[in-house]
């Protein structure tokens, strides 16, 4: 059964249309990624899921659950990062955690224990007293990703969880969401670390414009759009080369040519050419559907 | 049920632990100014005023200033305080996403609030005693939960104000049009029945005004006209279930749409 099942949902803030007809599943156990650019709709999408924010138009189910029925036994088995930290400034890091533990409802005891453990995975085990005022930024969010999982929900959802942390701190967040993976949890994740995305996502949802431009796993993806091998070429481009048919974008100062075959460029290069090869990644597609331009 | 006894309960924890971090900023905010207002204008004004309906100026006003303190505090804990919890620090989105609904954080918040003014109440009822400005004790005590139901109604007035007004700069208006106002024209300070006609009608605008004329006896000792008890009950509460639909109806369109 499908966690998540949204068709053509919309959503409008007054004229502006944000979320303009998307479709997508989130299958139970798996992870997906839904990548796009700033203001692609990716928040709202998920605010939707979490009746945070009231669908235009379109049918979205949760849990099998259409969205505005959704009630206390759906909201527990779900766990939300939101993309803004929004700890409750008046508690500490533990009664964060355990109070957050009583809006679920959950015994006293077994809120205690999970808030231990929580604690521990997130190694903030010596920051429990302090007030969440005081943390860095990278300790506020792995203590959002605890609080998300105090009632052990079996479908979390986060939006951008590591946006704006050092190299570390990301490390460990991923290490914890690929253990979620591992007991087999359902997660629907927002980032713009395609590295992230490809290593932790089954399944891509690349949105802009508040549309859905394509989906797939990584794999797909990546031989779909970007073939196996990306050669960026400094301009001029030798004649040859500009006269190919190979599959290829130009991104100003220089084009980008997309190959399976990397000997097949090679043979087209000239001796003078400047350019660089690698192996396609995510980051290639995310860029070829979405543009090279800067966005909001 | 509309509303669910389990959050509640699980809200009214999160509202007293901060609550017990922040006594005294509380005590400071919603008793000492009150307290303040009762000893300047009963021993200031009381010399210039003998008597006033029958007892010293102080025991006129102890009851007035006491059933007005609950305006101020609901006040701020309605628009500042709310704002504050569903943009400012956002922690409604993050109570939102559990099994706690709108109508639970609603209605806790104007219960929290409404409750924290008790103690306070005691305590100007502990210094106007020691003034000499409460005639019966007993009277004193049972307006007390009188007064936090009636905290519940100016809640969900100012409530409905701050999320109609939408941004902090703006609830100036609620204070300077609404709250004033009704503080100054409900017969705290002076009794309604020797104004002019006017004056009179307009006081009947204030859940105040009909919350004094209930309290006041009371703290008096005098006999209270359970007729217009009623009457003040019903109306009161008529504007309580309506406001807290209306003001929930707002809500839903400013965090949801
Ligand atoms: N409450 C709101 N009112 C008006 N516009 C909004 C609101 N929330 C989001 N938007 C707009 O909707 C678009 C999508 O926003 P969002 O879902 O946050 O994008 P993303 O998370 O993909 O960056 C943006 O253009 C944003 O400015
Ligand atoms: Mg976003």
């Amino acid at each position: 059964m499908a966690v998540i099942e949204a068709q053509n949902i919309q959503k409008s803030f007054g004229e502006f249309k944000a979320v303009k007809g998307v479709d997508f599943q989130v299958p139970e156990g798996t992870c997906v990624g839904l990548l796009g650019p700033n203001g692609a709709g990716k928040t709202t999408t998920m605010r939707m899921i979490m009746g945070l924010s009231a669908l235009t138009a379109g049918s979205l189910k949760v849990f099998g659950v259409p969205v505005d029925k959704v009630g206390r036994s759906e909201k527990m088995r779900i766990g939300l990062v939101p993309q803004e930290d929004n700890l409750d400034p008046d508690l500490s890091v533990r009664q964060n955690l355990e109070i957050y533990g009583s809006y679920f409802g959950l015994e006293k005891s077994y809120i205690k224990e999970r808030a231990d453990s929580l604690l521990d995975f997130m190694q903030l085990s010596e920051k429990e007293d302090n007030r969440v005022n005081h943390l860095s930024g990278g300790m506020k969010r792995r203590l959002i990703i605890a609080r998300a999982l105090i009632a052990d929900p079996e479908f979390v959802i986060l939006d951008e969880p590591t946006t704006g942390l050092d190299p570390q701190a990301r490390v460990l967040i991923w290490k914890s969401l690929l253990k979620l993976k591992e007991q087999g949890k359902t997660l629907l994740l927002t980032t713009h670390y395609m590295d992230e995305a490809q290593r932790l996502c089954d399944n891509i949802v690349i949105v802009d414009g508040g549309k859905v431009l394509d989906e797939g796993s990584p794999k797909e993806l990546i031989s779909k759009h970007v073939k196996n091998n990306v050669f960026e070429v400094q301009k001029p481009i030798p004649a040859d080369l500009e006269k190919s048919d190979i599959d290829h974008e130009d991104i100003g100062d220089s084009v980008l040519y997309y190959v399976n075959d990397p000997e097949k460029v090679q043979g087209l290069l000239g001796k003078n050419a400047t350019y660089m090869q690698r192996v396609s990644n995510l980051e290639d597609v995310f860029l070829r559907l979405t543009g090279h331009k800067l966005r909001e | 049920m509309f509303f669910s006894i389990l959050n509640i309960k699980a809200l009214m924890k999160r509202y007293y632990i901060e609550y017990r971090q922040l006594v005294s900023a509380f005590f400071f905010g919603d008793v000492l100014e009150r307290i303040m207002f009762f000893i300047a204008f009963g021993m200031g004004l009381g010399r210039a005023v003998s008597q006033i309906d029958g007892v010293d100026y102080i025991t006129f006003l102890a009851p007035g200033i006491a059933a007005g303190s609950g305006v101020f505090i609901m006040n701020i804990a309605t628009t500042y305080g709310v704002n504050n919890r569903y943009e400012g620090s956002g922690i409604w989105n993050s109570w939102l996403s559990t099994p706690i609904r709108l109508q639970d954080i609603l209605i806790s918040e104007l219960i929290f609030d409404s409750l924290r003014a008790a103690p306070s109440l005691f305590i100007l009822y502990v210094v106007a005693y020691f003034f000499g400005a409460v005639p019966s004790v007993e009277g004193a005590m049972l307006t007390i939960p009188i007064l936090v139901l009636a905290n519940m109604v100016y809640g969900v007035i100012t409530l409905n104000m701050g999320v109609y007004l939408g941004r902090m700069l703006y609830f100036r208006y609620i204070q300077a049009l609404w709250v004033m106002p009704m503080y100054l024209f409900s017969g705290v300070f002076f009794n309604i029945d020797e104004t002019p006609e006017w004056m009179q009608l307009f006081a009947n605008v204030f859940p105040l005004y009909h919350v004094l004329e209930i309290v006041r006896p009371m703290v008096l000792g005098r006999p209270v006209d359970m007729n217009s008890v009623l009457i003040s009950f019903i109306v009161l509460s008529a504007i309580f279930v309506v406001g807290f639909y209306v003001a929930y109806k707002q809500f839903q369109k400013r965090l949801f749409d």
